[in-house]
């Protein structure tokens, strides 16, 4: 019988190493592909997720293996679908998700093409997630480990993308996933946790290292209370985001956070007051539901506003062409304009939308 | 599998094998004036003289380095004096040498080729110290008019360098006819193992070295020979030279044979450098609308070892310059394909291998999958 040729996405980590295992072991042909996303002069500084030290470990971690491994150049289209693409987010007083976007143009797009024009028939990743298709169409869930569960990131692939894609690590947890790489001696057994600072490198932040990296101006402008005071100035409106409480460069003992960015104003507001923060409901656009959902008015589900948000009860309703309001149960805290809202059926994932305001 | 990637590492041949395991027995320090350390100084001196023998020269016009990019780098870096010239289709080891050379001020001029993939002798620029063109280009195989450009090198008051990586073995040279300075060799291109390489320096001519040590290698090229590496290297220029004749003409049939069968199978693909001198191993072809990455990664998946060309470019894949360089646009560039034959490349092998391009490109471009 001829085995199903599947094309595992290889960072060099110890998640995707196990990926690539656990496959051979299900009786796939596998192959390795590393994307590229930077030229290596610019990963130097940060050899963790996607530099040439990750290409490397995945190699070698391929060869351990037996099997094939590959390096595909995505440099420019990561540059375009994530980098500048988040870029206009923080530069419209927005706070984008980059991860997303990674996922839905660039590992999930670009490679799933690619493994397609290498005759394969799914593509593998590392993620904690689950595709259920018992039912037919394809869903996805939240992973098996519900700390490491990454479907917040997954949310905005679409059925067909679904399709072809295998997640071996979503019914696993963390220690079970280190356990396998340490049973078969996999290279990458050991290795530390990869943080997600793609190219931040010398950098303050990865918002400031896209305006360099754009050659934007920065918009600066003043900070100032609810009440109306000016209470300081800020150096761009990138370095800011709703709900954030440090490095907003106050001399005052009090704690402050960031309740809302005024773009046309170049205006950061805070407050002290944490009940400022709270939203009773959201507005989104740019949705992408599961496939054969269609949202009621007045459907009941859990949103979950940001990666580490504990999924509230809340309400579907449609607000206008393409934008639905999400009406929380009890009121949500630091709901940001441009942060993935993410709609969940118990653990599986309804939607998700682009929060447009609070 | 099927190996037609012979331009960026070749197998090391049987009889040159042998020699470098007899060799390995030879292992005192060629600068000790004992007993081991003579036998191991003549062990040098013999391989000296038989890589000189290879290209016409003096044993005292060899310097040994690592390797073929070393050999470069020393030769740009160690004639360059206000300014140079070198071909746009150089290796990026005389390329990435020049830029640095650039920064610290002094005036690179890029020799331009047509696009028939060879450098014009009438377009060198006068004044320049050094001028570096090689004999034969790694993606296209082109033989470059070397004799003509040192020429022209010479009437300016240059030296001229060839960097013959890709020709020796191939074709015959002589560095007296070919009228070069200097000349690199590498000893992985012709079935020896990596790790060595060669200078040709004409007699009367001094190179400031890049490392600084001992007097090894006449202070040119300080540090503990790798005397096995030298014999293995000598052995594969004696191999060369006793069946270069022999390899040519069979391996030109071979190449001959896969380029009509590929044409002939496959629409739109366009060889380069066709209609100029070539080496006989070399072809470089271009799959209009595909991408040459995922085109190479197919061919691999099938069983037939190619490349995009120079493998020191493979991680990123980066159009060819070379073929920029012809007036290829880039999107031909990044669909262009070389296959380089060799000694263990058997008819059979070239008739599986175009029926393997010629199916992977056709269902690449129907897009079946």
């Amino acid at each position: 019988m001829v085995k199903k040729r599947v094309v595992a996405a290889m960072s060099g980590g110890v998640d995707s190493s196990v990926v690539a295992a656990v496959l051979i072991e299900q009786g796939y042909e596998v192959i390795g592909v590393t994307l590229k996303l930077h030229d290596c002069a610019e990963a130097s500084d940060s050899p963790s997720c996607c530099g040439i030290d990750g290409m490397t470990k995945a190699r070698s971690t391929a060869n351990a293996l037996g099997i094939r491994h590959y390096v595909y150049d995505c440099v420019k289209d990561f540059e375009k679908t994530v980098l500048e693409s988040s870029w206009k987010e923080y530069d419209s007083g927005r706070t984008p998700n980059p991860c997303l976007l990674c996922n839905e143009y660039v590992k999930f797009g670009i490679l799933q093409d690619f493994a397609r024009s290498l005759k394969a028939d799914f593509i593998a990743t590392g993620h904690y997630a689950v595709i259920d298709t018992s039912g037919g169409l394809p869903v996805l869930k939240r992973g098996k480990d519900k700390n490491k569960d990454q479907s917040y990131f997954l949310a905005g692939l679409t059925g067909e993308q679904l399709r072809r894609s295998l997640f071996p690590l979503g019914g696993m947890d963390k220690p079970q996933v280190r356990e396998y790489a340490r049973r078969l001696s996999l290279p990458t057994a050991e290795s530390t946790e990869s943080q997600d600072a793609c190219l931040v490198g010398g950098f303050d932040s990865f918002a400031e290292m896209l305006r360099c990296r754009f050659g934007s101006p920065a918009k600066q402008g003043e900070i100032m209370n609810t009440k109306g005071e000016i209470m300081g100035s800020h150096k761009g409106l990138h370095n800011f985001t709703v709900g954030q409480r440090r490095n907003l460069g106050l001399t005052t003992y009090k704690r402050f956070w960031v309740k809302e960015i005024d773009h046309s104003n170049s205006r950061v507001i805070i407050t002290d007051n944490q009940t400022e923060l709270l939203s009773k409901s959201i507005t989104a656009n740019g949705w992408t539901w599961r496939e054969g959902f269609t949202p009621s008015d007045g459907f009941s589900c859990l949103a979950q506003i940001r990666y580490r948000h504990k999924a509230a009860p809340a309400k579907i309703y449609t607000e206008a062409d393409s934008v639905f309001r999400i009406v929380f149960e009890t009121p949500e805290k630091a709901a940001a304009p441009g942060q993935a809202v993410v709609l969940y059926e118990d653990e599986t994932v309804l939607g998700r939308g682009w929060i447009l305001d609070k | 599998m099927i190996y037609l990637d012979y331009n960026a590492s070749t197998p090391v041949d049987r009889e040159v094998k042998k020699e470098l395991i007899c060799a390995l027995d030879t292992y005192g320090n060629p600068s000790s004036l004992h007993e081991q350390g003579q036998k191991a100084r003549s062990m040098m001196d013999e391989a000296r003289a038989k890589v000189a023998d290879f290209i016409g020269a003096f044993p005292d016009e060899i310097v040994f380095t690592s390797g073929g990019t070393e050999a470069n780098n020393l030769a740009v870096l160690g004639f360059a004096g206000g300014s140079l010239a070198v071909s746009s289709i150089e290796h990026s080891s005389v390329l990435k040498p020049c830029n640095q050379l650039t920064v610290k001020g002094l005036i690179v001029h890029y020799l331009q080729t047509d696009e028939t993939g060879i450098v014009k002798p009438h377009t060198m620029p006068k004044g320049v110290s050094l001028v570096s063109v090689m004999l034969t280009n790694n993606d296209t195989g082109v033989i470059q008019p070397v004799s003509e450009l040192a020429e022209k090198a010479h009437t300016s008051g240059a030296i001229f360098h060839a960097d013959a990586v890709q020709a020796a073995g191939k074709i015959k040279i002589d560095v007296r006819e070919l009228g070069v300075d200097v000349l690199t060799l590498s000893a992985h291109k012709m079935y020896a193992p990596k790790g060595i390489g060669a200078l040709f320096v004409r007699r009367g001519l001094k190179v400031s070295p890049l490392m600084h040590g001992g007097s090894q290698e006449k202070t040119i090229r300080p540090g503990t020979e790798s005397t096995a590496l030298a014999a293995a290297f000598a052995k594969a220029c004696e191999v060369a030279s006793r069946r270069m004749d022999e390899d040519e003409k069979r391996i030109r049939r071979l190449r001959d044979m896969f380029e009509a069968a590929v044409t002939a199978k496959v629409r739109e693909c366009k060889i380069n450098g066709a209609g100029s001198p070539r080496v006989s191993n070399t072809s470089n072809i271009t799959f209009s609308g595909l991408k040459g990455d995922t085109l190479i990664i197919n061919l691999d998946l099938a069983g037939l070892c190619v490349s995009g060309g120079s493998a020191c470019s493979s991680a990123d894949f980066k159009p060819s310059h070379v073929l920029l360089a012809m007036g290829s646009s880039e999107d031909e560039a990044r669909s262009s394909v070389r296959f380089s034959l060799g000694r263990d490349t058997t008819e059979s092998e070239i008739i599986l291998a175009s029926e393997i391009v010629a199916d992977t490109v056709n269902s690449m471009r129907a897009k079946i999958w």
